[in-house]
């Protein structure tokens, strides 16, 4: 079997890659940079439909997970229209070859399609509002998606992943932001002052290893057509996470809020219901948020003592 | 013992939350992390207003989970280790859980305590249930342990567990005992909160048997007093048995209920007896007498204030009622009400 993924040298991508491998999968991929000599990772720019289109053909997968997206909330505030176009016609393409070939696409949804709610954990059945360019990108690329299931009998995966955080992801997301300087500190290589946005926003963390497992069960296990969410189910105040964060290093931080970081429309709480997902795959989540903060810190505590 | 920093599992349960709520009285200034499955039995909202306490760290974890314990271990000099399935009928039901966490969960944590010699005390909260029922006098903390229930007797496992840990490993161990707790923020599915949410709503007594059972009813917080002073004084390697003296029927509790409320007896109703239940649970608290503690309230006067908790607190236990708790309601006592 043969699996492409959009996205791949991506926090998640990287993860889903390891996974296919170990279940047998000859795995290819596309992104839009690659620091890898590796020719089964080709470069490539999915808005770009004639290229797309030329790679697929070329390595011709049985199935696509589609991961590559403008991810960051805040990136797709400072650049709305670029967002929605890219996530929405990068998708469409892949859903078009996959009608065509009759292929298996997987693709990455997001929890925050809800918007505000005011009753947890959210199931599937209830209402999506999308607040954001980013979740309103995803919610259009979902209908679509589920257009073309029901008319054409594509075989395309959904899901909508709540936060997931580990080793390895972006330091613009909050909880590497954190541990980041925090390894730094430890080090003495910054002074033990920490610069916080909002910290009252309430989330609903898995770690990246359970999203990655959720993915791989969904394909395989899942029905096309029906969205599911990933998620652990319980959720946590980043001031909650900020604190569990303190109390793994051994010396004393002084926190500074500033207002001013708080995002447009931002969300105040996020809590995902994981019963559909866990009924169709057999899935829940395996690994605790003490220990994906703990491997998160120790990853930046290697990568800051090494360079 | 000078504690820094404790390790409370099951702290969002009944006597879990009270004795979170208690030490936090005792010692405003340690921290403590409370290591919580959230079955159906713990209630987040009990305590709500640990939310600003930066102190207090809410780690939502399964006992059975080796790597979270690895994790909790080192920045924690005491463990009390309230973490367990505890409903009987539940136990009858379903006992395969009770044995996981009870046992399995038991040994976990006491097994990846080898590792951590930081830890000065492992408090093990065991049960009165173990010693099983007696018809005259009461059992001591040496007295042959006979539990009948799969509940009492995963109990009993790890009980045993844990003084063997200290027997053959030297683990700081110290068992408390205690008898049937009452009082706040108890799950309205166990007898006295169930009967007081139902009288308040004109809704009918389920009464085991002829309501003859016995047990020695010990006030929470007189509890949290007790295992506070185990802390501080209590002897490596002993178990202490905790009780109240105040022993009474059930029946005459649920007439007591009824009177307290001003409600009429005819509420109360006789439905079959629980599978081998026990009839007479009472333990000899002397050992722990002599460290200094004795239960400060009366029967009457907490069953008062219990009562008056439980009107006070609607929001609490309502949401509770209509949640989870009713189908198993309906699946235990389903012939006999409506």
């Amino acid at each position: 079997m043969k699996a492409l993924i959009t996205g791949i040298n991506g926090f998640a991508g990287q993860y889903l890659k390891k996974l296919l491998e170990k279940n047998g999968y000859d795995v290819w991929g596309i992104d839009i940079k690659t620091e890898k000599n590796n020719k089964k990772i080709i470069i490539g720019d999915l808005n770009n439909k004639e290229l797309t289109i030329k790679i697929l053909n070329k390595v011709n997968p049985d199935i696509i997970y589609h991961l590559a997206a403008t991810t960051s909330v805040r990136r797709s505030w400072e650049i709305p229209l670029e967002t929605v176009k890219n996530n929405y016609i990068a998708s469409l393409t892949l859903i078009e070859w996959t009608k065509e070939k009759n292929k298996k696409l997987f693709i990455m949804g997001s929890g925050e399609i809800y918007g505000n709610k005011k009753k947890f954990p959210i199931k599937e059945t209830s209402s999506v509002n999308p607040l954001t360019p980013y979740s309103l990108s995803k919610y259009m690329v979902e209908k679509t998606a589920i257009f073309f299931n029901k008319n054409f009998h594509t075989k395309i995966y959904l899901s909508r992943a709540f936060n997931f955080t580990g080793p390895g992801q972006r330091e613009v997301f909050v909880i590497p932001a954190f541990s980041k300087q925090l390894a730094e500190m430890e080090i003495g290589r910054r002074e033990k002052v920490l610069r916080v946005g909002n910290l009252s926003a309430v989330r609903d963390f898995s770690d990246v290893r359970d999203t990655v497992e959720a993915i791989f069960l969904i394909t395989h296990k899942g029905k096309p057509g029906t969205p599911y969410n990933i998620a652990s189910g319980y959720s946590y105040s980043i001031r909650e996470i900020l604190n569990k964060l303190l109390s793994l290093v051994n010396f004393k931080v002084k926190v500074v809020e500033n207002s001013q970081e708080f995002r447009k429309n931002d969300i105040r709480k996020l809590e995902g219901d994981f019963s559909r997902l866990k009924k169709d795959t057999a899935w829940s989540p395996k690994i605790s948020l003490e220990k994906t903060l703990k491997d998160t810190l120790d990853y930046w505590r290697k990568k800051v003592s090494e360079g | 013992m000078n504690i820094n920093s404790i390790l409370i599992t099951g702290g969002y349960g009944f006597i879990g939350s009270n004795f979170i709520r208690f030490l936090r009285k005792k010692l405003p200034d340690i921290k403590i992390y409370n290591l919580d499955k959230l079955t159906y039995a713990a209630n987040i909202e009990n305590l709500k207003d640990f939310e600003e306490d930066k102190n207090y760290i809410f780690v939502r974890g399964d006992i059975k989970d080796k790597s979270i314990l690895e994790i909790l271990y080192p920045k924690v000099d005491a463990i009390v280790h309230f973490a367990a399935e505890t409903h009987v009928d539940r136990s009858i039901i379903a006992p395969g859980e009770f044995i996981m966490t009870e046992v399995y969960g038991t040994f976990n944590m006491l097994e990846t305590m080898k590792n951590f010699k930081n830890i000065k005390l492992f408090l093990h909260i065991s049960t009165d249930e173990i010693y099983g029922s007696i018809e005259k006098g009461s059992f001591k903390e040496n007295s042959p342990l006979n539990p009948s229930s799969p509940y009492s007797a995963s109990k009993t496992g790890a009980d045993r567990l844990a003084y063997s840990y200290f027997k053959t490993f030297g683990l700081p161990v110290i068992i408390a005992r205690p008898s049937n707790n009452y009082g706040p923020y108890q799950h309205v599915e166990k007898f006295i909160p169930l009967f007081i949410t139902n009288a308040l709503d004109n809704k009918e007594l389920p009464l085991y048997g002829k309501g003859e059972n016995v047990r020695d009813w010990l006030y929470v917080i007189d509890n949290c007093e007790a295992l506070f002073l185990l802390l501080e004084k209590g002897k490596i390697g002993e178990a202490y048995n905790i009780g109240a003296k105040n022993e009474v029927k059930n029946i005459e509790i649920a007439k007591k209920i009824v009177n307290i409320l001003g409600k009429d007896e005819s509420l109360i109703k006789f439905v079959e007896d629980r599978k081998g239940h026990d009839l007479r649970y009472s333990v000899d608290w002397t050992k722990i007498k002599k460290l200094g503690w004795q239960p400060k309230k009366s029967f009457d006067e907490g069953l008062k204030e219990t009562v008056e908790w439980y009107k006070n607190h609607r929001h609490w236990w309502e949401k509770v009622k209509r949640g989870e708790f009713s189908n198993f309601y309906k699946k235990y006592y389903k012939s006999e009400i409506q």
